[in-house]
């Protein structure tokens, strides 16, 4: 039985409308008009448990929407959710011991208290015993490499520490299923790259099921296998990353560098992308013409100095997704 | 119990680290308070009717406010207005605690903290140089603490409100400006309760905002009797619990169609 279960989830928001300008706030005093906003229509989907999904979509498609609901923060209008055999709005404080949530965006962390005492404090929240306490937080501490920061009070740390020291609060009570809405937001390559691996650790190595919302397609590239696309409220695609590679776009890029720069190549079916002094890049579709083919074929015209095939970067291949459906 | 007892705990320490604070709150009690007393001292050398109180034990009355000041509320918690407003107040969301009482052990960490810092000191000074009188009897001064505690009940629960007023809102100016001139007035902050005319003064007593100063100071002054004090306990209690119930049915109804700020 999947983990989570979600059917035809459906939530709107009235959102009040008021005209610019000081006018408009006195029109706003007497007459408010509101105006329906469909944060999540009819969105399905289930999970098994140990799954690593990337859950994307542009701003305002939904998807923190989805992540409050699944973990028990909103109620939604219509539509069906089971995780864990929870209702999580229903049994929130029940259902909620065995769930993590990280919104990247805030902290979890006493502002003004060092780093350790907000994990003290969240051992005696969660209610967690003092010897599954302690081995929990030793390991989180010793794979995050926060040692040196935990009697730092929280406002003093870094953006990417405050990350890592946010990840290991949302584990010490070793939930089964992590919700991680953009957790790396707004870190350096450093960070980002540590926080990824952890993911992909706590994935791998302990089971956790993990559902992350990102912008970066970096992190879902390096993640996530299956990805479930998101748009106005509307699930775009469900998949794994290359189903949505080759029903969006199947096209590859064969990168060429030139001895000659005025060289000409001329392919049937195959079109030049980009040109950059010696520097060619040509899009070809390979159920048309198999890249071996394509490199022979440009081998008979031109002197070749260095190629290498690529998928087109995932984000040219969401941007094209979202056209299609959103225009 | 526990979750709450260390919420409690932190927040308390928090608030401790703010020596700056509690000596420039200790200043200002202690100048307020002499200008208070200057004017009451006045009020009653003009006067020629005879008052409910006496002058010495106006001045106590009028110290102990200044001492207790610092337990009195002057809005909604203000970690909790920021999480409302920035909407971290999801993280509070996914814990497995009641809510409520989350908000109310932070309360009253909120209200303790800075009074244990600024009024030991002012009961000093006061005590010593400004005719602060001691507790009527001993028996009177375990009842003040018991008074205190009752009063601090009172305000965690209507700092409870206020907080639950934002999940409705956002901006809690509005009930905040109802709330606290009602404070104010009704606890006997500004002027001691016993001097209110007759005919108002079974509102005033009705009211829950006298347990938050008037009833500890009295039950310290000795000016309400042992065999009184049930009765107001009875009443206070009785406050805390609609108050108490009456919050945790409108926070229940405001999770339930929150809506989280800021994506």
């Amino acid at each position: 039985m999947p983990q989570i279960i979600v059917e035809n989830l459906t939530k709107t928001f009235k959102v009040s409308q008021r005209q610019a300008g000081t006018l408009g706030a006195i029109r706003g005093l007497v007459k408010r008009t509101y105006n329906t906003v469909e944060a999540l229509n009819n969105v399905s989907f289930s999970l098994e448990e140990g799954e690593l999904v990337g859950y994307i979509g542009p701003n305002g498609a939904g998807k923190s929407t989805t992540i409050k609901t699944i973990s028990g923060i909103l109620v939604p209008d219509s539509g069906r959710v089971e995780v864990m055999g929870f209702v999580p709005w229903k049994e929130r404080s029940e259902y909620v011991r065995h769930i993590g949530v990280v919104f990247g965006q805030r902290t979890q962390l006493w502002w003004d208290l060092p780093v350790i005492e907000s994990f003290d404090l969240l051992k005696d929240i969660y209610r967690v015993s003092q010897s599954a306490y302690q081995k929990t937080r030793d390991e989180l501490i010793d794979r995050l490499q926060i040692a040196p920061y935990l009697d730092m009070p929280v406002r003093q740390l870094s953006l990417g520490l405050r990350m890592r020291c946010d990840l290991a609060a949302t584990l010490l009570h070793s939930p089964r299923l992590l919700f991680l809405d953009e957790p790396t937001i707004g870190l350096d390559a450093v960070s980002k790259l540590a926080v990824r691996e952890f993911i992909r650790d706590l994935n791998r190595k302990n089971g956790v099921t993990v559902i992350l919302t990102t912008h970066d397609m970096d992190d879902i590239e390096a993640l996530c296998s299956r990805v479930i696309v998101i748009g106005k409220g509307r699930l775009l695609r469900d998949g794994t990353l290359n189903d949505l590679r080759e029903t969006v776009n199947r096209e590859r890029r064969l990168r060429i560098d030139l001895e000659d720069s005025e060289a000409q190549i001329d392919i049937p079916s195959v079109a030049i992308w980009k040109r950059e002094g010696s520097q060619v890049t040509l899009q070809f579709d390979p159920k048309v013409i198999s890249p071996a083919e394509l490199i022979q074929r440009v081998a008979a015209q031109v002197a070749i100095r260095d190629l290498f095939v690529e998928n087109p970067p995932i984000e040219e291949i969401i941007a094209r997704l979202y056209e299609e459906h959103l225009s | 119990m526990k979750p709450y007892m260390t919420v409690f705990g932190a927040q308390f320490r928090v608030l401790l680290q703010y020596r700056a604070r509690a000596w420039a709150g200790f200043g200002t009690q202690l100048f307020w308070g002499l200008i208070r007393m200057a004017i009451f001292t006045a009020f009653y050398e003009s006067s020629t009717h005879v008052q409910p109180l006496s002058l010495p034990d106006v001045i106590t009355y009028l110290w102990l406010v200044q001492a207790l000041f610092a337990l009195t509320y002057w809005s909604a918690s203000p970690e909790v207005a920021d999480k409302i407003r920035n909407g971290s107040i999801a993280y509070e969301l996914i814990r497995p605690i009641d809510l409520y009482w989350y908000w109310f052990a932070r309360a009253i960490a909120c209200r303790l903290a800075p009074a244990t810092l600024r009024s030991i000191p002012l009961f000093i000074a006061a005590g010593l140089f400004f005719g602060l009188k001691p507790p009527a009897t001993f028996a009177s001064s375990l009842l003040f603490l018991g008074g205190v505690a009752s009063g601090v009940a009172i305000i965690a629960a209507l700092v409870c409100l206020l907080n639950i007023a934002l999940l409705y809102t956002l901006a809690s100016e509005g009930v905040m400006r109802l709330s606290i001139p009602l404070t104010l007035l009704f606890s006997g902050m500004m002027i001691p309760l016993p001097l209110f005319p007759l005919w108002f003064q079974p509102v005033v007593y009705f009211l829950p905002f006298r347990h938050i100063l008037d009833t500890p100071i009295r039950l310290y002054t000795g000016n309400i009797s042992p065999t009184e004090s049930v009765w107001v306990f009875l009443h206070a209690l009785i406050w805390c619990v609609c108050l108490t119930l009456w919050g945790r049915r409108l926070l229940k109804r405001a999770v339930s169609q929150l809506v989280a700020q800021g994506g």
